[in-house]
């Protein structure tokens, strides 16, 4: 009667009397608990979780409605990343740009700007190496992690030189003509452009560009800038020292700002005076001054003005007209008596511009004979 | 009941077939449906001899109903058809020594028995030899009279066969562990019990608390009595007992909790009833339990129904 009790197989009189007794007698209720049938194996991880799922259907539609939602943020996420991240190759830059804050000198003119050209310049004939440039975000002078001045770009015309604060020359590490600015945690890339002169202050709005990039000068290879990612906080910018390094100005100061275009790369020192190399930095000449004050900038300059100096060296030539003025000390190459006439000379590699402490703006073609731009 | 009388021995219900003697024999077109059923014929076992065992069975345990209760024609052959026939064919045919019986019943429960028998005695070694010793007594090597009798004539079909031999097994295991335990040494640390001293009279108010639970507990029915022993005696889990009665262990757990708010209910009932207010009742209910002289053990199981034994002796006096 005990396998017939524990088997549920007596009536309700028989149980009764079956459970009175087991209250009471501590062997029977032994040997009823002894005779239990084998609990059964556990079944595997799988079946429970199929269990589980079919008896609580609700509980399983929300764990997969869960995981499509994370599937649909992580394709969403790699959309966005694949969109923002470069896709051309080596010489094309993909950037996602937000909008940075600008500055109030900063902002944009009224006019509006044509549509920015995305080849920068035409490639100079003797560089042998594609070389990507950047234009920068303006900001104010920081220092980088060894105490050093870094004075970005100014107006993001051109071909912009870096500034170097470290009296250490020469100065590696840095690449010429790239400017990368970092404005409140943004990072913004830009291509150097030559937009027209009216819209050459303009800072890059928003959106995504993919820019054409083109080789400057071997003396400018930076090699490589990756941009790993156009978001904020995440941007990182890895770029190679120039090669070969620059040497020290004669003048023993520090170079404030570099501009190379061509076989010429010019530098101004920390006390305004102008350098001429003619071998990518390895040797210096001291430019005599035909402007007043001190040389605070160089860049390359744009294509208006290129045009508009191109113009007037030709109607300087047909006038036979002398230099305006003569170098000073042993060191400083003087510009020729008689500039040589540029008949049916080509478009020059590239056309320099300065800009004194005065704001006066001054052109040349060769670094050595400069022309108050127009 | 105890020690290692046959269940149909230990279980037997004094009841007595009231409209159904044994000569009236049973339908002849339902035994033969039986014993088809049974596949009996399989088991070297005639269909007089199953109907004869199908009467026995039946007017034993008065065809499953109680004693007051009239048998009818349909009530009968219920009883019968929810008896687990093949099963009980291939039990008697084994006690009667058939050949057949004992091949089929070797094939079906060989390895099940020592499955079972290793479970109970969680022991991979003490299983099999529990379950070599219980076919030994299977086969009928014991001699009864000069008679060998199978323990497998006792087995009635109302629970299935397998769990028959669970039975077995499990109360011969109870009692070879008793036996094992009785004959084994003291240990070096075997704290003696102290003489029985006077006991010392408690306070009126303990006094009435014991008498109180024991009023309490004895009112229980059969099934909470159950409970408590198995859940606080025997420290039975919840899944264990849901298991033994056919519920969910959760319906176990709500039986429980709601039993003891009851009885502490009426306990305080009880304690009021002897003259305490019902704040001295409540303090009452937070005495140190050993400071009680109530033995629970023996108040539960001192059941106010009589056990299968004391009605079996109740009407062999009759």
């Amino acid at each position: 009667m005990l396998n017939a009790f524990a088997e549920g197989a007596l009536p309700a009189h028989e149980r009764e009397q079956a459970l009175a007794h087991l209250a009471v007698c501590a062997n029977c209720r032994e040997i009823v608990f002894l005779a239990q049938p084998i609990a059964p194996v556990e079944a595997p991880a799988e079946s429970i979780w199929k269990h589980w799922f079919r008896s609580a259907p609700v509980f399983g539609i929300g764990i997969g409605a869960a995981a499509l939602a994370c599937a649909l943020i992580f394709a969403l996420t790699l959309w966005t990343h694949r969109v923002a991240a470069p896709t051309a190759p080596p010489q094309t830059a993909s950037t996602h740009l937000p909008a940075p804050p600008l500055p109030p000198e900063e902002a944009p003119p009224k006019v509006a700007p044509p549509p920015r050209p995305l080849r920068a310049h035409p490639p100079a004939v003797n560089a042998p190496e594609p070389m990507p440039l950047y234009k920068p975000v303006p900001q104010p002078p920081t220092l980088d992690g060894r105490g050093r001045e870094w004075v970005t770009g100014h107006d993001g015309r051109g071909l912009v030189g870096r500034g170097f604060g470290n009296d250490t020359a020469p100065v590696g590490g840095m690449g010429f003509g790239s400017g990368v600015g970092i404005a409140g945690g943004v990072m913004a890339v830009t291509p150097t452009a030559a937009p027209p002169t009216g819209a050459a202050d303009a800072a890059p709005q928003s959106g995504t560009e993919s820019v054409t990039v083109e080789p400057q000068s071997q003396a400018m290879t930076t090699e490589s800038v990756q941009v790993a990612s156009a978001l904020p906080l995440r941007a990182m910018v890895k770029m190679r020292a120039v090669e070969p390094a620059l040497q020290p100005l004669p003048s023993k100061l520090p170079p404030i700002t570099v501009v190379s275009g061509g076989t010429r790369t010019l530098a101004a020192d920390s006390a305004g005076a102008l350098f001429l190399s003619l071998d990518a930095g390895q040797h210096w000449t001291r430019v005599a001054a035909q402007w007043k004050g001190k040389v605070t900038r160089l860049q390359l300059a744009p294509s208006t003005s290129v045009q508009l100096h191109q113009e007037q060296q030709q109607m300087a030539s047909d006038e036979a007209r002398a230099p305006a003025a003569a170098g000073t000390g042993a060191d400083t190459i003087s510009p020729p008596a008689a500039a040589p006439a540029p008949t049916k000379s080509p478009v020059p590699a590239a056309v320099f511009q300065l800009v004194t402490n005065k704001g006066a703006a001054w052109l040349s073609s060769d670094g050595l004979n400069w022309q108050p731009a127009p | 009941m105890h020690g290692t009388r046959p269940q149909s021995e230990e279980l037997n219900l004094a009841v007595a077939p009231q409209t159904l003697d044994s000569e009236s024999g049973l339908p002849a077109r339902l035994v033969d449906e039986l014993w088809l059923a049974a596949e009996a014929a399989s088991m070297d076992l005639s269909r007089d001899e199953f109907e004869q065992v199908l009467l026995e069975v039946g007017v034993k345990h008065h065809f499953g109903l109680a004693p007051e209760v009239a048998l009818t024609a349909a009530r009968q052959e219920s009883f019968l058809r929810a008896l687990q026939l093949r099963d009980l064919a291939l039990a008697q045919a084994c006690a009667l020594g058939r050949d057949e019986a004992w091949q089929q019943f070797l094939s079906r429960f060989r390895e099940p028995l020592t499955q079972a028998a290793i479970a109970i005695t969680r022991s991979s070694s003490l299983g099999p030899e529990l379950a070599d010793s219980l076919y030994a007594d299977l086969f009928g090597l014991r001699e009864h009279d000069g008679l060998r009798k199978s323990p497998l004539a006792s087995y009635s079909g109302r629970g299935s066969l397998m769990g028959w031999l669970r039975t077995s097994l499990a109360q011969r295991f109870v009692d070879h562990h008793r036996r094992t335990h009785r004959e084994e040494p003291l240990t070096d640390g075997a704290v003696f019990a102290a003489a029985e001293s006077t006991p010392i009279p408690l306070p009126k108010e303990l006094a009435a608390l014991g008498r109180s639970i024991s009023a309490a507990l004895e009112d229980l029915p059969a099934e909470d009595r159950f409970l408590l022993s198995a859940y606080f005696l025997d420290q039975r889990t919840l899944q264990q007992i849901a298991q033994v009665l056919l519920v969910h262990e959760a319906t176990i757990s709500r039986k429980l909790k709601r039993l003891t708010a009851q009885l502490r209910e009426q306990l305080l009932k009880n304690l009021q009833a002897s003259g305490m207010s019902r704040r001295a009742a409540e303090e009452a209910l937070g005495t140190d339990p050993r400071d009680l002289s109530v033995n629970l053990r023996a108040v539960l199981q001192v059941s106010a129904a009589p056990a299968f034994s004391l009605k079996e002796a109740k009407s062999e006096s009759q």
